[in-house]
């Protein structure tokens, strides 16, 4: 089984490659940039999942031209929703969403197994991470928590866009992973990493909490399903 | 002579004809006269100085031979420094925020440069401090200019 994986910048698909690398499934991802065919050529493979944003006519061809070979099968992660893709290729590719309302292949929640555990790294006292993954504006009411507001050892990760002395870079999966092992509190902005960070050791905190000196209520049953369980029932 | 603890590299990349230099070089002088029985040098690469200060400069690929402590004056020393052997603690001078502007750069480089065991942080001001100790690690100074007054402390 060979799997080919449309490169994108999001939680879900550098999550999904990490795992089947992990599960040792032969799996490759690049981006396409027109290129599909040429990829096909030196990696004939038997899955492809390819992204809704960077949907385009190439993909479209050759979706409809590969979908119908056997022991092929063509996903589409909508990303964003693209209704015209979903009718347009109904039959010859499964199409998944994250989203709760959406009636055909919801993605669970879901958490990467493999990487996010707590390896009993030294944790520094009162720091705060928060991942802002993309984001253009701070949110306001975290603005309130920075300096000089405050002196809270709070560190933004992963976003190009807002420049802050606070924001310290550009990370990974598996750097997100290191962090939710070293810091004390995460700041869930996007309420995207919650589980993450529970399982790191990470206590999940709001920054009303923070400002309300509230202490954090971490359940210990974490309800999502894993990436190998899910790449067991859909992907595969 | 033997190397010791207190011998002292200063890493200038660039030595420009300009009061910044000159006041640097002068400051670098008296730690010289204060500090007589210490190997002091400045390591750089581009000197564009007509010098009259009594400062020995060697070539920058001298300092990875260097036994000793460094100080650092920008981001790019701390790069190039950063895996130097002999090298027992380099101090950053911390006169602004690279990692603010530079926001392509993974959080990996920035930390590796920043959060380094053998790196210590002297700060310009109280704000340079704040940040660095909110971001990175408590400098261990705050020196408004750098000279021999302010970083003594740092030197005995």
């Amino acid at each position: 089984m060979k799997i080919f994986v449309e490169k994108n910048n999001d939680k879900f698909i550098n999550n999904l490659i990490l795992s089947l690398n992990w599960m040792g499934i032969e799996t490759y991802s690049s981006e396409i940039d027109q290129d599909l065919y040429k990829i096909y050529h030196y990696y004939p493979f038997n899955v492809g999942v390819f992204v809704a944003s960077k949907f385009n006519h190439e993909t479209a061809q050759f979706i409809a031209e590969f979908y119908s070979r056997p022991n092929t099968k063509m996903i589409v992660y909508h990303d964003i929703y693209r209704t015209d893709i979903e009718s347009d290729f109904s039959k010859a590719a499964i199409h998944i969403r994250n989203d709760k309302e959406y009636d055909k292949v919801k993605i669970p929640e879901l958490v990467n197994h493999f990487l996010f555990r707590n390896v009993g790294l030294e944790r520094k006292k009162n720091s705060y991470a928060v991942f802002l993954d993309n984001s253009k504006e701070l949110p306001e009411d975290l603005g309130e928590l920075l300096y000089p507001n405050t002196k809270l050892h709070i560190n933004m990760f992963n976003s190009s866009e807002i420049q802050h002395h606070q924001n310290l870079g550009l990370i990974s999966e598996i750097d997100k992973a290191n962090i939710l092992n070293t810091y004390e509190f995460f700041i869930d902005i996007h309420h995207n990493y919650a589980n993450e960070a529970r399982l790191c050791g990470s206590k999940v905190v709001d920054v009303a909490q923070i400002k309300n000196h509230k202490k954090p209520r971490n359940p210990k049953n974490i309800n999502a399903e894993t990436y190998k369980n899910f790449i067991r029932s859909t992907i595969l | 002579m033997i190397n010791t603890k207190q011998d002292y590299g200063f890493v200038l990349l660039k030595l420009e004809d300009n009061l910044t230099t000159n006041k640097l070089l002068q400051n670098i002088e008296t730690i010289i006269e204060n500090n007589p029985y210490n190997q002091i040098c400045i390591f750089n690469s581009s000197n564009q100085k007509i010098g009259h200060h009594s400062v020995p400069v060697l070539h920058l690929n001298q300092s990875k031979f260097f036994y000793g402590n460094l100080f650092l004056f920008d981001i790019q020393s701390a790069i190039i420094t950063k895996s130097y052997p002999n090298i027992y603690k380099r101090y950053f001078y911390a006169t602004n925020i690279p990692w603010e502007k530079n926001r392509l750069v993974d959080y990996k480089e920035w930390n590796d440069m920043l959060d380094s065991d053998n790196l210590e942080i002297i700060a310009q001001n109280q704000y340079i401090a704040d940040i660095y100790e909110i971001c990175w690690k408590k400098p261990i100074l705050i020196a408004e200019d750098f000279t021999y007054e302010h970083i003594k402390k740092v030197l005995e």
